[in-house]
Parts: structure tokens; C-alpha cells; sequence
């Protein structure tokens, strides 16, 4: 899918709507009020030496209108009914599923995928006006043998192309309890579907059943798709998960958000903290593919400046978003500019900080060390892994003993309480809690 | 001597009896096994005659019953079947000879005078005669063979025969009268006619007598009977 | 019955059965073989309509990628990395100027992480760019013509199979867009067919799309195969997938020809057993109740004959003792008994030799061996024939040198002599004359009984001797004979371990016969 296509898809037909709207004298809704914000973690620094700081371009949209009208949905449900599932984790997803349904209203699309060796397109993607016969087929599900994961998630997203539409929220939910073993199976392979499915505009939100899923397959396949990654530990909590996506699907107030940084002269971009982003020479480019009302989405991004003179203001870099106003289902755009002033005085760039962004940095930097520890811990090196967990621990102490934040203190208390777990046999529990944690960590803060 | 015979056809059983008779044995006659077996223990005979093929029991389980009393008494069997004979001729039943159908007279004869050979040469026997040879005339008589010699040629004799000429010679000169000689030779006290006797007279006198019309060894005494010279 | 003729028949039974079999055998084999030849052409057509979607998928795509490198305009960096992060597709596109070197992504300019990937894995294809040019000459186009300006070109590094779609433009530059191999495969499985969960016909089958190494991306079909089973019908397919494949599995039992046909052979193959089966059942029984009624006229005879003897005896036995009786009585009822005695004694002749007849048949004419005098058996036999002979004015003559009794059966050579002298009766009475000369030498007995009568015929001196054989009707006409008496006398004969043989001589018939004397321990030489 190009985007291209879809920008001039969708302009003609909101001009339209927009102009109709306007000589009808109808109810149009009020655009969404979207900000684009540029924080730096000092903006003020010490002169005379090469300095690291942070970055945060984030994008916060709300709307009050769109908040009550839920956007319409176009969700594939991806169901695993390989032998594994079979009895009582079954029947919950199944319930689970019914409840997802009913949930539905007429103008939501919904298809249901279900997978074993085989892939069966059980419902066909459809306006969701025959709820009955949508529950009938999903409570005639039986398990099977194997698991075609890539398959039900390829045929899951065929499903949803069918009704593609930046006006809707596009999404795949996967629910597996087991691993993939037909067709690519690998993290990366999955990784690899996930990123190129964000780029038409579905995202997937996977969400692993008890404790046998294979948790790298299923959150890299999430994330590269800017979908949830879920951990159900028990079949009963499938209705409240599904719960949630629902109402995360419900209150998105933007799509399509392209971000776009460049940093001005002489500043060196590092690296994208928490999430994948190409750094093409002095640009950063970013996609958002669903904003949601009063949550901020954005990145953190490393940057080293060159020593410069104090009462120097130097501009860090300029940002460019452009979105799909799902209020006005207007294309839209945004800029934003910010800089950075150098000073001798130690306290001045102390009292400058910005303790959200320093502890959103050091919480992403956190958690990538987190996952360096896992690594470690998959590879067997128990004590390396602890080694790495205390040390970030420690890491995240030292730069919590200025930022006091409530948010370090309990990633650090995790950390440690990790590297203590390293060996025991909670450890599958544990990693999965962690990479969820971890992820989720990557996107969203708690503002 | 006394002979069982075992047949169960009543002509052939009849027959017999009479050829035996006629030779001078005391004949018991039996229809069946059972009554040979029967008679066999009575009467004690000196040699059996055995059909084989007879209702109840046949002749072989006889033949095997009499064995099992006396080893040694002669057994002959009359068979229409010659092939069962091999078997029987061998050492398993112990039998002496065998006579088959169809057979005449002369065979009947011949093969009891050969079954009698042997009898008389066995002591217990019971024929009341004396076996050492003696002579009538230029005849020379064998008992023990029932046979009678001039010069080289060879006479057979019957028992009866025999027992004749037995009484002639220790009578020699004598005149007997007809019903010595029967009580002599057939065994019975009364002679129905002289019919009988004469007849065995003069075939006897056919076989021994040079001159059969001439008799040298048995004369007639007319009135009387007949008489010996010596 | 008889071992080899019962072989004889279970082969008859048998052979062409097996014969049959192997026939049926082999037309099921090869009914087989063309069944599943039909079976794998019509799995390849299935599996040529799927290609064919596939087909016509990467023809959808082609176009649409030439249509995105038209609209590229200018070939700088931005507007190509703005291709590669918004196309689901498109991972990265890449420009070669006329000469092969890489003008785009700017290898002097800063690059993405993702640039800096893809030139290292596709660094040996971009630097032998002889290697590059030949297989984008090779990789032909899905479209059926193949372009020399465009197409697909794939190699082997990395994480599998890299996919690349290139095209030249009017400037002799190649502009190339790496595909998401992964992207791609999910798009194909969107386009192909998903598997019902009902109850569906096993015989469907299963395809599967399988890649270089034969792992299994993506398979339909409600049948689920088994370990490790081949598939019944595979088809390549086109660039850029070329190294992989789609195949068609289906239940071993959707490629056996249809039971029908099987029936069929094996009812046929039943029936004709059965049908030989019946047939040797037929021809076992039908030669047993031959041989039984055989055995059972043989046994008849048997029996008839003993039968006769009883009575026989008794005619024979009360004739003689009247015979006796009578001796001084008159001449005409002794004659008459001598009738009565003589014909019942023929009579037991012909008995006998009926029954010994019918014994050699059986193999079962024994002899009953003992110690005799064959003298006295000739002349008890010249006795028995006298007054017939007389009557018929033949004169007996007799030379006897035979009396050293030896070991011999002497009612066989009672039965012997009674044939030869019957014949003699019968056949040679014009010749007046019966002669009968008995020697005893070399351990032989040799009895010759001669005539002359008209003699036996030149060509007849052995077929007189088979059974049921009769000299020329001329010569026997009118008289009686069963034909059995020679055969017989032989018979007994050469059971003896001697012989009956016919001498030639000039006028009249001259038998010999040869009884050997047995060598016992006291037995005197003669």
C-alpha cells in the first residue's frame, strides 16, 4: 500500500464531506487539538565542551468529540487453535471473542482468522451486521495440530486490507499460546511483517496466552507494528485484555502521524531511544500509526553538540509532523522548532533541567540496558545477567538521586529484584513480564 | 479218529462228512464258530476242519481259540478266498494245510490222509492200531502212512482201509463175519445192511488185489463173511 | 488316486491360475500407473491455476513497480529513502549508473542503518556488476515476454532468499528496488486459499508453498499428510520465486485406481479359480468314480466268482461221491455222472481263470508255493481231460521225466495245463494228437504240450498271448472261448519267474512251459 495513494485517497473525499458538512450547516466536528512538543533535557548547557542531551519530540492530540464517537473499527481477530489450546484455554478465548464481537456496532468491520497447520478465514472481513452468525462460527471453533502464526497474521492482515481506511482504525489482534512452527517462524521474520504492516497502516496487537508463547516473536511482531504486545497469564484474563484493546482501538483521535526531525548544523543525532526510527544524515523520521486522546507518542533522541560559547543559543533542531486528523478526517500539518542556550553557570543548567524528559531518558535507557541483561540471561550467562541488572540499577540510582522520581525508584527496585530472580524458576514468567514491561515502557509514559 | 468240521453251507458241511466218513473217521459237524468252539472242548477231536468264512466268529479266530488250548492238534481250512491262505500259512496261526474251492473229492482225501500221516504219528492219538508195517500176501501194509506196497508200486489206503486190513491180519486165517468187521472198522454196533461193507470190500480189492475178480488177500466166505489167508 | 496324476491335476489347477494372477497383476500395476499419471496431471493443473494467481500476483506487483519508478522523478536520496519508508513493500531502492557502480544510496553522503545493511549484504552482487548484469539478463520477467530492461533478480545471503526488482531506464541507469521477502510471502499467502474447517474431502489434498530448502511457508488443503511423505505433483515457480515450489499432497488412497477395477480383476481372478477349481473337483471325482466302479466290476467279478465256487464245489463234491457209490452199477448212469463231474470241473476252470484273470489286472494274482510233484499234477490233468478227449478221438500221450518233487504252486499248473489242454480240446482236435513231455535239467522244469492242429498263424505267435485275443474267426468260428486262458497261463508262468512260450515247429501248436526248480539247502540236483 502506498501512501502516496492513500493521502490522495483521502483528501478528495474529506474535501467533500468537509465542503458538505459546511453547506449542510451539519454537526462537523471540531479539529483535534494536536500538539506538537519539543522538549530538551537541558536547555541550558555548560559552554566550551561537546554535550549529550536529550531530545523529546512528542505528539499529544485530544479531542472531547472524538472521545465519545469512537472512531469506526476494521479489526481482523487472528485466533491460535493449534493442538496446544485445546480445553479450557480455548473455550476462554473463545468467550473472550464472543464478548469482543458483541462489543462491536454496525458500522465496524470485523473478520475472524483462525490458524492451526492450516489457515481458515472464518469470517470474512464484513460490516458487523449478523452478530449471530459471527458468534456461531467463533463458538465452532475446535483445536487443531500445529501453528501457521505467520500465516493467520498474513491472512488476519489480507482481511483487514480489504477495508482499508485511514478513516477507521486498522488493526490485528493475535491471541497464541504457542510458538510458530509453520512458515517463518523466526522474531525477525515476524519483526520483519510487522514493520512492513505499519507501513500501510495495520498494526498488530499480540497477545500471548499462559506461559509457553514465544515472547520475542510476539512483541517484536507488536512493536515493529506499533500494535500492543499483551501477556495474559491465565485464559480468565482474556476478556479484560480484550476489554482494553477495545477501548484503546476506540479512542485514537489521529493516524497516520509522520515525524519528521532535523537537527540543525553541527548537532550529531546518536540515537533513537525506545523505538526504531532511520536516522538519515541530520533527519530523523518517525511514524505514529495511531494517536490517542491525551496520550503523547514520541521519541527520545540522543544528540551530542559541539562546544559552544557561553550566551550562545544555538538551535538544536526543527520538527515536521504531518497526521490524519480523524475529527475533521483532514490531512494536517505541524512544525516546531527549539534551541539551546550555553552558559558557564553549573546551577543554571541544573535549575534548567527538565526532570520529565531526563527520567523518560534514563527509564528508556534503563530499559534497553534491560534487555542487554536479557540477552544475557537467555545465553545462560546467569551472573553476567545479574552483573548487568545491578548495574543498571545503579544507573538508574545515579540519576535518580537528582531527579527523585517516583518512576526510577521502581525501575530500579525491578532491577534489582530481577537480578536476584536470574536463576530461579519463575524466569519464564519473569522475562515475559520484563520484555512486556520493557516494550511498553519503549511507548508510552505515564504523563 | 475223530474229525470237527466247521462249514456253514449245509451241502458242503454234508459232503464233507460223508467223504470223512467214508475214509473211517468219526465226524462232529459244527454250522458256526461258536458251535466249532463249543464242540471243540466236548468232543476233543483229533484234527479240525476249519471254514474260514463263517458267521460269528471265522474260522481265523477259531483256529487262534483251539491254539490257545492245544498247540499242536491239526487244523485245516476250507477257503474260497486262496489269497487269505499266505497269511494264514505262516508260522502266525499255526495252521497245518488248506483245501480251496472248488475242490473234488480226491483233493478232500488226499489232503486228509496227509493230515492223518501226521496225526497218527503223534502219541496221543486215538485210532485203537497198530503202526508197525505188517504183510498180507505179497502185500506189504504201512499204517502209519496209510499206504500198502507191491514191489514198487505204491498203494494209498484209506484209515478205514487200514483198519481193515488191521483186523485181517491179526486175524489171519480166521473167518470174520460182516459185523466184526463193521464193529471193527465203522465203529457201530449195528450194521444197516452188508450193503456198505461189501462195497468197501471189493473197491478195497480194486486197489490192493492184483486180480480184483480173483482175490488172493480177501476172500469171501460165503455165509460168513471174509477171511484172510496170509 | 495316484500321487502323479493327482500332481498332474493340482498343476492343471493350478498353473493357469497363477498365470492368470500374474496377468491380473500386472494390468492392475499398470492401470495403477495410469491412474496416477491422471491423478498427477490433474493435480498439476490444480496447481497450475495456483500459479497461475501467483503469476499473476507478481505481474500486479511488476507493473505497479515500474508505475512507482516512473513516478520517482528525480533520483536523489530523499525522494528514494521517502519510497522505501512508505512502501509496505519496498525495503530499499538502490541506482547503478550505465557502468554498474552505485549512484544511489550515496556512498559518499551519510547513510541509514537500513542503507549501510543492504550494501553490505548485496556488496558482491553490486561489485561484480559482470555477475549483476548477467543474472538480470538471466532473471526473466513473470510477464511472458521477457524484457531485457526489466525484471526480477534474486540471490542467496543474509537471513534467505533477497529478492531485488530492477529496471533500466532511457539513461542506461538501473534503478532497483529490494523487495521484503517477508512482506511479499505474507502478501502471497493473502492471495491464496485458506482451508476450510469442515468436514471436507480428504482427497482434495494439501498444497504447500515450500521454499528453497523444502520447509513449508504456507500450506491449504483439508488433508493432513504424513511424516515425511512426497508430494504427488510439484511445480516451480516463476521469478523471482523460482527456487521454490508449490506441491500438491494427497491421501495415498486418492492415488490407488479406484477399487472398482481391483474388484473387478480379483472377482475375475476368484471366479476363474473357482471355475478350475470346479473343473479338477470335476475331473478328480470323475476318475475316481471310474477307478471305484472299476474297482467294483473288478471286485463284482470277484465276488460272483466266489459266489460260484460254493455251489460248484457241492455239484462237483455230491457228482463224486455218487460217482463212488455207483461204481458196480450201470455203465449209462455212470456215464452221466462223469458228464455232471466233468463240465462242473470245467466250470471251476473257467471260474478260476476268470478270477485269476481278473487278480492280474489287479496286480494281485499270487502264487501258493509248496512242495509237489509235477508228474502227478500232469497226470491228474491228462485224467481230468481223458474222457472229453476221447469223445473226441484225440489221443493222449504222455512222457513224463518231471517226478522230483520241487517248490512250485501246482493248482497254477493244474490251471496252466487245463488252458493249454482246453485249447488243444477246442481249437487242434483235427489233429488227433495231445502230447505232453515233462523234463527236469539245469535247475528247470520243462513241460511241453504239443498238437497238431492248424498251429498258430505266422504274425499270431504273440498276440495269442494278450487277453481277449482270438485267432482268426475262420478258425474259431462256432466255438467258445473267452480269449483269457494263454494270457493267464503266462501270467502264472513268469510269476513262477519262468515262462510260457510257443515253439516253432512245422505242423501244429507246441507250447513250452519253464517252472525254474528253486535252489533250497537239501533239495538234490536233478
Amino acid at each position: 500500500m502506498n501512501l502516496n495513494r492513500l493521502h490522495k485517497a483521502s483528501a478528495a473525499p474529506a474535501v467533500l464531506i468537509g465542503l458538505a458538512l459546511f453547506l449542510g450547516g451539519g454537526t462537523a466536528m471540531a479539529k483535534v487539538d494536536m500538539n506538537l512538543t519539543m522538549r530538551l533535557s537541558t536547555p541550558k548547557m555548560l559552554a566550551g565542551q561537546k554535550q549529550t542531551a536529550y531530545l523529546r519530540v512528542g505528539l499529544i492530540g485530544r479531542s472531547e468529540e472524538l472521545k465519545k464517537r469512537r472512531a469506526p473499527v476494521n479489526v481482523s481477530l487472528v485466533l491460535d487453535h493449534s493442538g496446544s489450546m485445546s480445553g479450557a484455554k480455548l473455550e476462554r478465548a473463545k468467550e473472550a471473542a464472543l464478548m469482543f464481537v458483541e462489543r462491536l456496532r454496525g458500522d465496524d468491520i470485523v473478520s475472524v482468522v483462525i490458524y492451526d497447520t492450516t489457515v481458515e478465514v472464518l469470517v470474512p472481513a464484513t460490516k458487523v451486521s449478523d452478530k449471530e452468525d459471527i458468534r456461531l462460527r467463533i463458538s465452532r471453533i475446535r483445536s487443531g495440530n500445529r501453528t501457521a502464526l505467520f500465516a493467520g497474521v498474513s491472512k488476519g492482515a489480507a482481511e483487514t486490507r480489504k477495508f482499508l481506511s485511514p478513516q477507521r482504525v486498522n488493526r490485528v489482534v493475535l491471541l497464541s499460546d504457542g510458538l510458530a512452527n509453520v512458515g517463518p517462524s523466526t522474531p525477525e521474520d515476524l519483526a520483519a511483517l510487522g514493520e512492513s504492516l505499519i507501513r500501510e497502516g495495520i498494526s498488530v496487537t499480540t497477545i500471548g496466552l499462559g506461559l509457553d508463547y514465544n515472547e520475542d516473536l510476539m512483541y517484536r511482531l507488536a512493536a515493529a507494528s506499533d500494535g500492543n504486545p499483551v501477556f495474559a497469564q491465565s485464559a480468565g484474563d482474556l476478556a479484560g485484555i480484550f476489554d482494553r484493546e477495545l477501548l484503546s482501538v476506540t479512542d485514537v483521535v489521529a493516524s497516520q502521524a509522520d515525524l519528521e526531525v532535523t537537527v540543525a548544523e553541527g548537532v550529531r543525532p546518536v540515537r533513537v531511544l525506545g523505538r526504531r526510527a532511520d536516522i538519515e544524515g541530520r533527519q530523523v523520521k518517525v511514524r505514529f500509526n495511531q494517536i490517542y486522546h491525551d496520550w503523547e507518542n514520541y521519541i527520545l533522541l540522543e544528540v551530542e553538540l559541539p562546544p559552544s560559547k557561553a550566551g550562545q543559543v544555538r538551535p538544536v533542531a526543527t520538527a515536521a509532523a504531518s497526521f490524519l486528523d480523524l475529527a475533521t478526517e483532514t490531512r494536517r500539518t505541524l512544525r516546531n522548532e527549539i534551541s539551546a542556550a550555553f552558559t558557564d553557570s553549573e546551577s543554571a543548567v541544573e535549575k534548567s533541567r527538565d526532570a520529565d524528559v531526563m527520567v523518560a531518558a534514563v527509564a528508556l535507557i534503563a530499559a534497553e540496558n534491560n534487555q542487554e541483561a536479557v540477552k544475557l540471561r537467555d545465553l545462560g550467562k546467569i551472573d553476567e545477567a545479574t552483573r548487568a541488572l545491578l548495574a543498571n540499577a545503579d544507573f538508574v540510582a545515579r540519576h535518580n538521586q537528582e531527579l527523585q522520581s517516583q518512576h526510577l525508584t521502581e525501575i530500579e527496585s525491578r532491577n534489582r529484584n530481577d537480578a536476584t530472580n536470574q536463576a530461579g524458576e519463575r524466569w519464564a514468567a519473569q522475562r515475559k513480564l520484563q520484555q512486556a514491561v520493557t516494550q511498553i515502557e519503549v511507548y508510552r509514559v505515564q504523563q | 479218529m475223530k474229525v470237527l468240521i466247521a462249514e456253514d453251507d449245509r451241502h458242503t458241511l454234508e459232503g464233507l462228512a460223508e467223504i470223512l466218513a467214508r475214509e473211517g473217521y468219526e465226524t462232529v459237524a459244527a454250522r458256526n464258530g461258536k458251535e466249532a468252539l463249543a464242540l471243540f472242548h466236548l468232543q476233543s477231536p483229533d484234527f479240525v476242519c476249519l471254514d474260514i468264512m463263517m458267521p460269528g466268529a471265522s474260522g481265523y479266530d477259531v483256529c487262534r481259540e483251539i491254539r490257545r488250548r492245544d498247540p499242536s492238534v491239526p487244523i485245516m481250512f476250507i477257503s474260497a478266498k486262496s489269497e487269505e491262505i499266505d497269511k494264514v500259512l505262516g508260522l502266525e496261526l499255526g495252521a497245518d494245510d488248506f483245501i480251496t474251492k472248488p475242490f473234488g473229492v480226491k483233493e478232500v482225501v488226499a489232503r486228509i490222509r496227509a493230515v492223518t500221516r501226521r496225526c497218527l504219528a503223534q502219541p496221543k492219538a486215538r485210532h485203537h492200531l497198530q503202526l508197525t508195517p505188517f504183510r498180507l500176501a505179497d502185500l506189504e501194509v504201512i499204517p502209519s502212512e496209510l499206504r500198502a506196497r507191491r514191489g514198487g508200486q505204491c498203494i494209498e489206503l484209506s484209515l478205514r482201509d487200514v483198519k481193515i486190513l488191521d483186523l485181517f491180519h491179526r486175524s489171519k486165517g480166521k473167518a470174520l463175519d460182516r459185523h466184526t468187521i463193521f464193529s471193527h472198522a465203522w465203529g457201530g454196533d449195528h450194521l444197516p445192511n452188508s450193503r456198505t461193507l461189501d462195497q468197501h470190500i471189493s473197491q478195497l480189492r480194486k486197489r490192493i488185489e492184483v486180480d480184483p475178480k480173483n482175490p488172493r488177500i480177501i476172500s469171501t466166505v460165503h455165509g460168513v463173511g471174509y477171511r484172510c489167508e496170509g | 488316486m495316484k500321487r502323479p496324476l493327482a500332481m498332474a491335476l493340482a498343476l492343471v489347477a493350478l498353473l493357469p491360475l497363477a498365470g492368470l494372477g500374474w496377468m491380473g497383476a500386472r494390468l492392475a500395476a499398470s492401470e495403477q500407473q495410469r491412474f496416477q499419471q491422471r491423478v498427477q496431471a490433474l493435480l498439476e493443473t490444480r496447481l497450475n491455476d495456483t500459479k497461475g494467481r501467483i503469476q499473476e500476483f507478481l505481474q500486479a506487483h511488476e507493473r505497479q513497480f515500474q508505475r512507482q519508478i516512473q513516478d520517482l522523478g528525480a533520483l536523489d536520496a530523499p525522494t528514494l529513502r521517502d519510497l522505501a519508508r512508505n512502501d509496505a513493500l519496498i525495503r530499499q531502492v538502490f541506482v547503478l549508473d550505465p557502468q554498474g557502480r552505485v549512484l544511489q544510496p550515496p556512498l559518499d553522503g551519510p547513510l541509514t542503518a537500513a542503507e549501510t545493511d543492504f550494501l553490505s549484504r548485496a556488496r558482491d552482487i553490486l561489485a561484480g556488476k559482470d555477475l549483476l548484469y548477467q543474472g538480470m539478463r538471466e532473471g526473466a520477467s513473470s510477464d511472458s515476454q521477457a524484457r531485457d530492461d526489466s525484471g526480477w533478480f534474486t540471490w542467496y545471503g543474509g537471513r534467505g532468499l533477497n529478492i531485488i526488482y530492477w529496471q533500466r531506464n532511457a539513461s542506461g541507469q538501473t534503478i532497483g528496488l529490494e523487495v521484503d521477502r517477508v512482506r511479499l510471502l505474507a502478501e502471497v499467502i493473502g492471495i491464496l486459499p485458506d482451508t476450510s474447517g469442515e468436514a471436507a474431502d480428504a482427497s482434495q489434498g494439501r498444497i504447500r508453498l515450500q521454499d528453497e530448502r523444502g520447509t513449508t511457508l504456507y500450506q491449504w488443503g483439508p488433508y493432513e499428510p504424513e511424516e515425511g511423505q512426497a508430494p504427488a505433483a510439484a511445480l516451480a515457480l516463476p521469478q523471482p520465486f523460482s527456487s521454490w515450489k508449490i506441491a500438491c499432497l494427497v491421501p495415498a488412497s486418492a492415488l490407488q485406481a479406484g477399487p472398482s477395477l481391483r474388484i473387478q480383476l480379483a472377482a475375475g481372478l476368484v471366479a476363474a479359480g473357482c471355475a478350475l477349481i470346479a473343473l479338477v473337483i470335476y475331473l478328480a471325482r470323475e476318475y475316481s468314480r471310474e477307478m471305484r466302479e472299476a474297482g467294483q466290476r473288478l471286485s463284482f467279478v470277484n465276488q460272483v466268482s466266489h459266489e460260484l465256487k460254493t455251489p460248484l464245489t457241492n455239484i462237483r463234491m455230491y457228482a463224486e461221491l455218487l460217482e463212488d457209490s455207483l461204481q458196480d452199477e450201470g455203465e449209462e448212469q455212470r456215464r452221466k455222472l462223469g458228464v455232471i463231474v466233468s463240465e462242473s470241473r470245467r466250470l471251476s476252470r473257467l471260474i478260476e481263470n476268470v478270477l485269476a484273470f481278473s487278480k492280474d489286472r489287479q496286480k494281485r494274482l499270487t502264487l501258493r508255493r509248496r512242495q509237489a510233484c509235477a508228474d502227478d499234477v500232469i497226470r491228474s490233468a491228462i485224467e481230468q481231460f481223458r474222457p472229453g478227449m476221447e469223445a473226441k478221438g484225440i489221443e493222449i500221450q504222455f512222457d513224463g521225466e518231471a517226478a522230483l518233487p520241487f517248490e512250485f504252486d501246482p493248482d497254477s499248473l493244474e490251471q496252466i495245463l487245463g488252458n493249454l489242454f482246453s485249447n488243444v480240446e477246442k481249437y487242434a482236435g483235427a489233429g488227433k494228437l495231445l502230447r505232453v513231455d515233462s523234463r527236469q535239467q539245469d535247475g528247470w522244469t520243462t513241460i511241453r504240450v504239443s498238437d497238431r492242429g492248424p498251429g498258430i498263424p505266422r504274425g499270431q505267435t504273440e498276440k495269442v498271448f494278450s487277453p481277449f485275443h482270438r485267432l482268426s474267426d475262420r478258425l474259431t468260428e462256432g466255438v467258445a472261448g473267452t480269449g483269457i486262458g494263454l494270457t493267464i497261463a503266462r501270467s502264472l508262468a513268469r510269476l513262477h519267474g519262468g515262462d510260457l512260450t510257443l515253439l516253432p515247429a512245422e505242423q501244429g501248436a507246441s507250447f513250452e512251459l519253464r517252472l525254474p526248480i528253486p535252489r533250497t539247502e537239501d533239495s538234490a540236483a536233478p
